[in-house]
């Protein structure tokens, strides 16, 4: 790799084609990374990795489909510990699009990791008008946090990198549901 | 044995229709995710076993290799289901809906963020993005030289009498069924002679006919007075005297000037 110079020049190629978007999709490709960065793309990650920790960042790799090589996976900064509702508020988020991101995770997950959309409609409608679900299904899809395959829903890549199901799932089953509020 | 055959025949079908369920079956319980033990395997597989006895074609081979091939999905599906409902990740889909029921927006909406880490990135204009700007800013001509290609004399109206539309060749001087009518009987009468002609041999002639003629086969071709066939081993399209294919299709033939 040579000298550390050229690792802390690497390191910072590395962070701006992970952190500037130049698609609509965050992140960067591994052969993205191995053709701006070199072969040994995953050591300059780990490196990077390591210097991002201290400012509560840190490195994802997720894969899109099925597949099963870094080359193919997706590389994506997040945060590393979990934000704050007025902030994800302050970011444009609306509370009841969170409510059915969070619904929608939930439920598909404990179904193996897909439904019909026709199924999550009937739960989401319980609480939301169906134009409203629609048009949150249509943004949360585009963003990647979910994924529709003709008429089954899945959980997206986004979640996947970005929210931790099984814990999900936990704080829900968890939840005293008379002490709410 | 006369009387029999018919029977036997009915029952493949029957046998082959519930083949063609079965594959559908499975591949919508594993797309779905539902619960793979609905599907009777053993069952399926005598089903199986009765059709491959009575297939008589390559293609009932191949069905019963699909259905097969199905049926293997079901199984690594059932196993799948049963390392899920084992694990600790596990939990009760009909617990989880009465939850999501009970529980209001804004405490989903916290129980998600205090398990949500974000993606950080940036979405800004970088400095080299901006000097790029500035230079196609600075490059652009202004929207009144960029439009004001046309001189303002040739927004001018003019009027043509009838006959001098026709002489430039902008209106027909003939009723258009007629003209419509002429070439198809030009036409019928090469097809009588033989099974296809040649389109570029109808539509020859000057660039002003060959275009006109173009136009009116279109018309005949459109309306199923006509056929237009492609012959890929000549490469060239020929006129037949009906169209074969019952879906219409919409195709481009370029015409050169001076062909």
């Amino acid at each position: 790799m040579g000298s550390r110079k050229d690792l802390e020049e690497r390191a910072r190629r590395a962070l701006q084609l992970l952190l500037v978007q130049r698609h609509r999709k965050p992140g960067v490709k591994g052969w993205e990374l191995r053709r701006s960065i070199g072969k040994n793309y995953l050591n300059i990650l780990e490196y990077l990795n390591e210097k991002l920790d201290s400012y509560g960042l840190c490195i994802r790799m997720v894969y899109e489909s099925e597949e099963t090589t870094p080359d193919q996976a997706r590389f994506l900064v997040t945060v590393k510990d979990s934000i704050k509702i007025t902030e994800a508020i302050s970011a444009g988020w609306r509370i009841d699009e969170l409510a059915i991101l969070a619904a929608s995770i939930a439920y598909i997950a404990s179904r193996q990791g897909s439904i019909s959309s026709r199924e999550l409609l009937r739960l989401l409608e319980v609480k939301f008008p169906s134009w409203f679900i629609e048009a949150t299904l249509r943004r949360l899809i585009r963003y990647g946090y979910l994924e529709r395959d003709g008429d089954i829903v899945k959980i997206g890549w986004r979640s996947k990198a970005e929210i931790d199901g099984g814990k999900l799932l936990e704080l829900l089953v968890k939840m005293d549901v008379g002490s709410e509020g | 044995m006369e009387g029999s055959k018919p029977i036997s025949k009915h029952r493949v079908a029957a046998v082959k229709r519930e083949v063609e369920k079965l594959i559908a079956t499975c591949r919508l319980t594993v797309k779905r995710g539902v619960d793979p033990f609905q599907v009777d395997v053993k069952g399926s597989l005598a089903t199986l076993r009765n059709f491959i006895e009575s297939a008589s074609s390559l293609d009932d081979i191949r069905l019963d290799g699909e259905a097969l091939y199905s049926l293997s999905m079901i199984v690594e599906s059932q196993d799948r289901w049963i390392k899920f409902r084992s694990s600790r990740l596990f939990v009760d889909p009909i617990f989880i809906e009465s939850r999501v029921k009970a529980v209001s927006s804004k405490m989903l909406a916290r129980i998600l963020v205090s398990c949500w880490t974000p993606t950080a990135s940036i979405d800004t204009l970088t400095l080299p993005m901006l000097d790029l700007a500035i230079d196609y800013w600075n490059k652009l001509k202004p929207l009144k030289g960029r439009w004001g290609r046309f001189s303002r004399g040739s927004t001018e109206y003019l009027s043509f009498s009838p006959d001098e539309a026709s002489k430039l060749g902008l209106i027909y001087d003939k009723g258009f069924d007629k003209l419509l009518s002429d070439i198809e009987d030009y036409v019928k009468h090469l097809l009588s002679v033989k099974d296809r002609v040649e389109y570029s041999e109808v539509i020859g002639g000057s660039w002003v006919e060959t275009v006109s003629k173009a136009y009116l086969i279109s018309f005949l071709v459109s309306s199923g007075r006509l056929g237009l066939v492609y012959d890929p081993s000549t490469d060239r399209f020929y006129i037949t005297s009906h169209s074969g294919s019952d879906t219409p299709k919409s195709i481009a033939i370029s015409i050169g000037i001076g062909e």
